[in-house]
């Protein structure tokens, strides 16, 4: 599937989540499926608490991991699919 | 859904108070009260048109509108109100009561608990002076041995097979389940120097319940350290933190949950293994599979166990 960049994106309503220690797990209540995030995806797990586009992450995750623009965008549109298509996040309203 | 009876009995167990019409022996009595399961027992099965949620080699799950059945090929069912608060009995011809007492207080019972929002494990624990040490595993890799031992030794067992928890101010507790342990021959063998002495937990299976001996824990106690027992690649014994995602995920494989499909009891589920998971009081345990040093692999953890 081919992201739309343009989108809003946020975490599911039907999973459950939370931190242990800096990671964040996830349980996906419809399949069941439980996932760690590691430290990275942790951090774009806790932007996607609230409606967020690419942008926004990418634009965040610069400036805290000392990365370009250009490769944050790159991991986050990666992640973000990767995300989606478990059915952990879905498009904001 | 429950039929009125002139006779019942009041036990506890797990920490909560159920009510049976029929006497179950491997319980104490205590006065009655408002219980928060009532179980009956029939001998008719009853046939159900239900939506099957789960499906394993030795228990099928199924829900209907009000109810869900837990049948256990062959041996018996069990009908579960959705709220989990009433059970019915129902044994298959030829099944004893004994195995019948064994499915309902080792199985049906832990899933009954989860279905009230309980955080439910499958696992041994005993009281230790420091605390609860709870012990975890996939079967067969000691975790009713190691309880034994303890209770042998005169640490009181807390449960074996189903360990519920509960949130008490900032204080996570252990409940006690019932006295015993369930052990192969060889278990009981090295514990008890004789296994012929003590009866099968159910016909057909060659476990034996170990009682007789044992002090067993009549409070809940505090949790002091969540043991996940590990086949040992070496044959030194280690203990190591576990932090992170790998927590809970070992503690979700050892839940009991009634019904996988339904989200709200997932969610509480989760909610009370990530609960433990930041207590950061979570290690795995390799101990060596070897009966000459189990005395010794039990001083490290009572010693483990006492560290702050």
């Amino acid at each position: 599937m081919v992201l739309d960049l343009t989108k809003t994106w946020v975490a599911s309503q039907r999973l459950a989540s939370s931190e242990i220690g800096s990671e964040a797990v996830v349980l996906n209540l419809v399949d069941g499926k439980y996932y760690g995030l590691n430290d990275m995806a942790s951090r774009v797990w806790r932007e996607l608490q609230h409606p967020r586009t690419v942008h926004q992450i990418a634009a965040t995750l610069a400036a805290e991991y000392e990365v370009s623009e250009d490769q944050a965008r790159l991991d986050v549109v990666q992640l973000i699919t990767e995300l989606h298509n478990r059915q952990l996040i879905e498009a904001a309203p | 859904m429950l039929r009125p009876s002139l006779t019942s009995w009041t036990y506890q167990v797990y920490g909560k108070h159920i009510v049976s019409d029929k006497p179950i022996s491997e319980l104490a009595s205590t006065p009655s009260c408002d219980p928060s399961v009532s179980i009956v027992w029939v001998s008719e099965a009853v046939l159900h048109s239900a939506d099957l949620v789960r499906q394993l080699d030795w228990i099928s799950v199924s829900r209907q509108s009000e109810t869900y059945s837990l049948t256990y090929p062959g041996l018996a069912s069990f009908t579960v109100s959705r709220d989990g608060r009433q059970v019915i009995c129902h044994s298959s011809e030829g099944t004893s009561e004994l195995t019948i007492r064994h499915l309902l207080l080792d199985q049906v019972l832990p899933l009954v608990l989860s279905r009230q929002g309980a955080s439910v494990f499958h696992g041994s624990a005993v009281a230790l002076p420091s605390g609860a040490a709870v012990f975890i595993g996939k079967s067969g890799q000691g975790k009713s041995t190691l309880a034994g031992f303890f209770a042998r030794q005169g640490f009181p067992l807390l449960a074996d097979d189903c360990i519920v928890f509960s949130q008490h101010a900032d204080q996570l507790l252990v409940h006690p389940a019932y006295p015993g342990v369930r052990l192969w021959g060889d278990s009981l063998d090295f514990l008890d120097g004789s296994e012929a002495d003590h009866p099968f937990v159910m016909e057909g299976r060659p476990k034996r319940r170990f009682a007789a001996a044992l002090q067993f824990a009549p409070d809940p106690v505090p949790l002091r350290r969540f043991y996940f027992l590990t086949p040992s690649a070496t044959p030194e014994m280690r203990i190591e933190k576990l932090i992170g995602a790998d927590v809970v995920r070992h503690m979700l494989e050892s839940q009991f949950v009634l019904d996988p499909q339904d989200e709200k009891e997932l969610r509480t589920s989760f909610e009370g293994a990530t609960s433990i998971a930041r207590t950061g009081l979570c290690y795995r345990l390799s101990i060596p599979r070897d009966y000459a040093r189990l005395a010794e692999s039990a001083d490290q953890i009572l010693r483990h166990a006492a560290t702050p």
